[in-house]
C-alpha cells in the first residue's frame, strides 16, 4: 500500500509538457529519488507534489488524503498539505533567528511555546546544531545552512518531506559527507521522503527506490542497485554511471537463447535470456555493459565472452585504470580496472565480460551526458 | 465525517482562496486603467473636439491638431522642446558618466563625499536651481556677474535657452550618474580583467568593454533624461518665458491661463508630447533590449580601482566644481537672500535678519502650503509604495495571465509627461461628477499616478532580489499568504519600501510640472508658492521656502539613514 501516490501527472506550459504522465507510488517510510538531467521535470514534479505548482491533470494522495485531483477539482493548498521542504537555495529566512527559522510554522499551529522551544531544541540537536538557535543564517557556514534548513522542515513533523538538490550548493567534499548524513537521519526518524536529484551517486545513496525522468517522463523505477545493474534503455543506463554500447546484429542473435552477436561480428554468450529486452520487434536495440564488469588479460582466459582486442589508450587515475580498447572493426569499448593495470598501447590483449551483466537496451534516443559522467563514445563499425 | 465530505471541503476552503487571489487583481487593475488610461482617453478626446472643456459630446474635428502641427508658433515650440531636451541631455551624460566613473572607479579622494555632493543637485530639484541660477546672474548684482564684471568679462543673462540647457545640464546629470554608476557597481571586475589577459590595453578594455557593458545603462539613463528634460516645466518658464522662449510644457501653461482659455489646443499639444516621449520610451526598448548585461545581481562586486595618479586631483577638482556650481552656490544664494532683508550685492553679516522667516511664517497660505506639501508628499509616497508592492507581488509571484499586461501598464506613466496628465487629469475631472477637482485630492491622483512607475521599479529592483523560496518556505510550514507577507516578504522588503518612500517623498517635496496646472486657491504646495513668489519678484521668501523645503528634504533622508540604514543616494 503505497503513503504517496502520484497519478498520471500531467503540467505543461504552453505547449510544452514540463511534466508527461507521470505515476509514483512511495511507501511509507521509503525514501523515493527524482532522477534525471537538468530540465527532465524533477522540480516541476516535486513542486506539484507541494502544492507550490498546479498540475493540469492528475491526481496527488498522502497517506489516503487527496491532495490533489484534477477531475475532483480538489487542490489543498501547500500550507495544509501536511508536507516538509528542504529547497535548493535552503530559503532560510535572513532576517529571523535559527530559533524563529524553526519556530515560525509551529507557532502558526499554535503550539504552546514551551512546547515550541523544546522542539526547536530536539530538531537542532538531531541535525547536529544544538545551541545554534540565536544565531542569523548568514553566520552560518553552507553546511551548517543546510542543516538547518532540514530541521526547519522537519519541525512540523509532517507526513512527507521533499528535496530539491539540497545538496548542489555544497561543495564535493561535504556533498559526500551529507549525503550519508541525510539518509542515517532520513532513516533513523522512518520518514517518507521524496529527494530530487541530478547526481546519480546520491540517488544511489540516499533512496530506496529511483525513478529516472528524462523529459517529463518516467524512464525506469525500481531499487538503486536494479536500476543500476538493469537499466532496460540506453538512457537510463548512460545516465546512471558509464556504459559501453555496442550496435547489435538482430538477425544473428538468439537472446532466447542468451546469445547475442554485436555488429563487427562479435558474440557474447550465457547471457541471462530474462535481462534481455529484445521481445519486441519494433524499435532499436543496443548491446550494452559497464566498464568496471570487464576483465582484461595478457591471454586468454579461457571462459566465455573473452576476446581478442588491441589496447588503444591506457590511463592510470589513481583508484583505477581506464582502457579503451578496439574489439575488432574500429569498436572500442572501455575497461575501468581497480588498481594500476596499465598497458601498452598498441598491444594486444584479451576482453572478458561477465555475461551477467551484457544487457540489451532499447536505444530510447541519445542520453544527453551528463557532466562529471561523460558516456562513452563507442564509433559504429566501419 | 466521511473521507469525501472533507475532500468537498478542501475544495471550498481552496478554491475560496484561489478566488480571494484573483480577486485583488481586476481590483488593482481597474484602479489603474481608471486613473492611467482613462484620462488619456478623455485627454485625446478633448483634443480632437473644439468643446470647451466640460461641455456635452459633440462632432470630432481634426482641426487642433492641424492647428498644433501647421501654425509657426507652435512648430517652434515643439522645435524648441527636441532642442533644449536634446542639449540638455547631452551635456547631464557628458558631466554625469564621467562623474560617475570618477567617483566609482578611480582612486579620487574622498570618494563616498563627493557621491553624496553630487547628489544633493538630485534633491534641490531644477526648478529650485533655475531660481538659484537667475540669483546668481542678476543684472549687475549677481556675484557670478559680478565676478564676471570683476575680471573684465561680459555679463551673462540667466534668461535665455543656453542657460535653460545649462541648468537642465547640471540637475539632470545626477539621473545619468545614478544609472551609471550602478551600472559600473555591478560590472564583474573579472570581465575586465579576462580582458586584460587576452591581450588588450587600458584603452582597448575601455573601449571594448567597459563601455559595451555599461552602455545600456547609460542610455536607459540618458532617454529618461531626455523625456524629463522635454518634460521639464519650471525651468523653462523661469528661464524662457522672460524672452518669449516657449517650449511645449510652457505653451501648454499659457494656453490654460490665457483668457479664453485654449484647452483643446493645449491638449493637442500634449499629444504631441506624449507622442515624442513614446517615441523615447520605443528608442530606448529598442536599444537596451536583451541587453541589460549588469542586471541588479545585489552581489556587490568590489570595483576595480584604477589609479590615476596626480591626475586625481584634475579629477577631484572637476567634481568640486560641479557640486560648488550644482549645489553650493545655488544653496548659499537662496540662504543668503532669505537671510538678509533686500539683497543689494553686499555680503555683510550685520545685514542678517529673521524678517523673511517671520513675514512667511506669519502668513496663513504659507502654513496652508507646507501642511498640503507634507500631507501630499506622506500619502502620495505611502498610497504608491503600498500599490507598488501589490503590483510587484502580482507581477513576479502570482500566475494570473493579468501578469503582462498589468506591467505594460504600470509602464505607461512613465510615457506621459507630468504637465500632460495633469492636463488630462483636469479633463477627466471635470466631466467626472466627483468633487476631486479644485481639491487637494486631485494633486494626490496626479502624484500617484506620475510616478507609479518609479515606485514599482523601484520596490521591484529590492522584490527580484527577494528568492521567490523563502516565501515558498513558509508557505510549506503553513503560512497562509497573509502570513506569509507579514513574517517574510515586508520585513525583506522594508529597505526597498522604505528607499522607495524616501525617494518618492523628496520628489513630491518638489513637484511643480503636475501641481501648476491642478492647484486650486486653497490647494498650493510649497512649489507653486515658489513659483507665485516669483511672479512678484519675493526673492526673500523664495530663498526661505527654499530652505525649509531643503530641510524637510534633509529630515527625511536622515531619518530614513539613521532609522532603517537607508542610503538614498544610492538608491535610484
Ligand atoms: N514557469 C515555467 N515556465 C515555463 N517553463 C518552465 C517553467 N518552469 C519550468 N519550466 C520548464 O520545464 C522543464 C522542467 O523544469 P524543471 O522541473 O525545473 O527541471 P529540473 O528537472 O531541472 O528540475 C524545463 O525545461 C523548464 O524550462
Ligand atoms: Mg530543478
Amino acid at each position: 500500500m503505497s503513503f504517496l501516490k502520484v497519478d498520471n501527472l500531467i503540467k505543461t506550459y504552453g505547449a510544452f509538457h514540463a511534466v508527461d504522465n507521470v505515476s509514483i507510488d512511495v511507501e511509507r517510510g521509503k525514501v523515493c529519488s527524482f532522477l534525471g538531467p537538468s530540465g527532465c521535470g524533477k522540480t516541476t514534479t516535486l513542486r506539484c507534489i507541494a502544492g507550490l505548482e498546479q498540475a493540469d491533470s492528475g491526481r496527488i494522495s498522502l497517506g489516503g488524503r487527496t491532495l490533489f485531483d484534477s477531475e475532483k477539482r480538489i487542490a489543498v493548498p501547500p500550507e495544509e498539505r501536511d508536507l516538509g521542504m528542504v529547497f535548493q537555495s535552503y530559503a532560510l529566512w535572513p532576517h529571523k533567528t535559527i530559533e524563529a527559522n524553526l519556530s515560525l510554522g509551529l507557532r502558526i499551529k499554535g503550539l504552546p511555546s514551551g512546547e515550541i522551544r523544546d522542539r526547536v531544541n530536539e530538531m537542532l540537536e538531531l541535525v547536529g546544531m544544538a545551541g545554534t538557535g540565536n544565531r542569523f543564517p548568514a553566520s552560518l557556514s553552507g553546511g551548517q545552512q543546510q542543516r538547518v534548513a532540514l530541521a526547519r522542515a522537519m519541525a512540523l513533523r509532517p507526513k512527507c518531506i521533499l528535496f530539491d538538490e539540497p545538496l548542489s550548493n555544497l561543495d564535493l567534499l561535504l556533498r559526500e559527507r551529507m549525503r550519508f548524513e541525510i539518509r542515517d537521519l532520513l532513516v533513523k526518524i522512518g520518514i517518507t521522503a521524496v529527494y530530487v536529484t541530478h547526481d546519480q551517486t546520491e540517488a544511489m545513496v540516499i533512496s530506496d527506490h529511483i525513478v529516472v525522468l528524462n523529459k517529463g517522463k518516467i524512464q525506469r523505477e525500481g531499487s538503486p542497485s536494479d536500476v543500476y545493474n538493469y537499466p532496460r534503455d540506453r538512457f537510463t543506463a548512460e545516465f546512471l554511471g558509464r556504459t559501453n554500447i555496442v550496435a547489435l546484429d538482430r538477425k544473428n542473435s538468439n537472446p532466447g537463447a542468451g546469445i547475442v552477436t554485436a555488429a563487427n561480428g562479435v558474440r557474447f554468450s550465457s547471457l541471462d535470456a530474462k535481462r534481455l529486452e529484445d521481445r519486441s520487434e519494433t524499435g532499436e536495440f543496443v548491446i550494452a555493459f559497464r566498464p568496471e564488469t570487464m576483465l582484461v588479460t595478457d591471454e586468454p582466459t579461457g571462459g566465455q565472452n573473452c576476446i581478442p582486442a588491441t589496447v588503444v589508450s591506457s590511463q592510470f587515475l589513481g583508484g583505477t585504470t581506464q582502457i579503451v580498447l578496439d574489439i575488432g572493426q574500429g569498436v572500442h569499448v572501455t575497461a575501468i580496472l581497480l588498481g594500476d593495470q596499465s598497458r601498452t598501447e598498441n598491444t594486444q590483449a584479451f576482453v572478458s565480460v561477465d555475461p551477467r551483466h551484457v544487457l540489451v537496451l532499447r536505444d530510447s534516443s541519445a542520453a544527453t551526458p551528463m557532466a562529471g559522467t561523460p558516456a562513452l563514445r563507442v564509433p559504429e563499425p566501419a | 465525517m466521511t473521507e469525501a465530505a472533507m475532500a468537498s471541503d478542501r475544495v471550498t476552503s481552496g478554491a475560496g482562496r484561489i478566488a480571494k487571489k484573483i480577486d485583488l487583481v481586476p481590483l488593482v487593475m481597474m484602479l489603474l486603467v481608471i486613473s492611467i488610461l482613462a484620462p488619456v482617453a478623455v485627454l485625446v478626446y478633448g483634443a480632437l473636439t473644439s468643446n470647451p472643456i466640460g461641455a456635452a459630446f459633440s462632432g470630432l474635428t481634426l482641426e487642433n491638431f492641424v492647428e498644433v502641427l501647421t501654425n509657426p508658433t507652435y512648430q517652434r515650440a515643439f522645435f524648441n522642446t527636441v532642442y533644449v531636451g536634446v542639449a540638455a541631455t547631452a551635456m547631464a551624460a557628458l558631466l554625469g558618466i564621467p562623474l560617475a566613473w570618477i567617483v566609482v572607479r578611480s582612486d579620487v579622494p574622498f570618494a563616498n563625499l563627493l557621491r553624496v555632493g553630487i547628489m544633493i543637485p538630485f534633491f534641490l530639484s531644477p526648478f529650485v536651481g533655475a531660481l538659484a541660477w537667475t540669483l546668481l546672474l542678476q543684472r549687475n548684482v549677481g556675484p557670478v556677474n559680478l565676478v564676471l564684471t570683476s575680471l573684465g568679462l561680459g555679463q551673462i543673462s540667466p534668461y535665455s535657452a543656453r542657460m535653460i540647457i545649462f541648468v537642465m545640464g547640471i540637475y539632470y546629470a545626477p539621473y545619468i550618474f545614478i544609472f551609471v554608476s550602478s551600472a559600473l557597481r555591478n560590472m564583474d571586475p573579472a570581465l575586465e580583467e579576462a580582458g586584460h589577459l587576452s591581450g588588450l590595453n587600458r584603452r582597448q578594455v575601455i573601449t571594448q568593454i567597459t563601455v559595451p557593458l555599461i552602455a545600456p545603462a547609460a542610455l536607459s539613463g540618458v532617454l529618461l533624461t531626455f523625456m524629463a528634460s522635454a518634460g521639464q516645466f519650471g525651468v523653462p518658464a523661469l528661464l524662457g518665458m522672460q524672452d518669449r522662449f516657449f517650449v511645449l510644457t510652457t505653451y501648454i501653461y499659457q494656453l490654460i491661463n490665457r483668457f479664453p482659455a485654449e484647452y483643446n489646443v493645449a491638449a493637442a499639444l500634449g499629444i504631441e508630447m506624449l507622442v515624442i516621449a513614446c517615441a523615447g520610451i520605443w528608442l530606448q526598448n529598442r536599444i537596451t533590449r536583451n541587453r541589460s548585461y549588469t542586471t541588479m545581481t545585489g552581489k556587490g562586486f568590489r570595483p576595480r580601482i584604477i589609479e590615476l595618479g596626480p591626475m586625481r586631483w584634475l579629477a577631484f577638482a572637476f567634481v568640486i566644481a560641479f557640486v560648488v556650481v550644482g549645489a553650493l552656490l545655488p544653496l548659499g544664494m537662496l540662504l543668503w537672500v532669505s537671510l538678509v532683508p533686500y539683497y543689494d550685492a553686499t555680503f555683510s553679516l550685520s545685514a542678517v535678519s529673521p524678517i523673511h522667516y517671520l513675514k512667511i511664517f506669519n502668513q496663513a497660505f504659507v502654513w496652508r502650503g507646507l501642511k498640503n506639501t507634507l500631507f501630499l508628499a506622506c500619502a502620495g509616497a505611502s498610497i504608491a509604495v503600498i500599490l507598488a508592492v501589490i503590483s510587484n507581488w502580482i507581477i513576479l509571484r502570482s500566475n494570473t495571465s493579468y501578469r503582462k499586461p498589468l506591467g505594460y501598464l504600470l509602464f505607461l506613466p512613465a510615457a506621459v509627461p507630468h504637465i500632460v496628465l495633469s492636463l488630462a487629469l483636469l479633463w477627466t475631472y471635470v466631466f467626472v461628477p466627483l468633487p476631486i477637482y479644485g481639491t487637494i485630492w486631485i494633486l494626490l491622483i496626479a502624484y500617484v499616478t506620475s510616478y507609479i512607475t518609479q515606485a514599482v521599479r523601484n520596490v521591484g529592483s529590492n522584490y527580484v532580489q527577494i528568492d521567490k523560496s523563502l516565501e515558498e518556505a513558509a508557505t510549506m510550514v503553513g503560512a497562509a499568504r497573509l502570513r506569509t507577507w507579514i513574517e517574510v516578504t515586508l520585513p525583506l522588503l522594508k529597505p526597498g519600501m522604505v528607499g522607495a518612500w524616501t525617494l518618492l517623498f523628496i520628489i513630491f517635496v518638489r513637484e511643480l510640472s503636475a501641481s501648476i496646472l491642478l492647484y486650486s486657491p486653497g490647494n498650493e504646495v510649497l512649489p507653486v508658492l515658489m513659483f507665485n513668489m516669483w511672479g512678484e519678484g519675493d526673492w526673500g521668501g523664495i530663498g526661505a521656502l527654499a530652505m525649509i523645503q531643503v530641510l524637510m528634504m534633509g529630515a527625511v533622508i536622515a531619518l530614513s539613514g539613521l532609522l532603517f540604514r537607508v542610503d538614498i543616494s544610492r538608491a535610484s
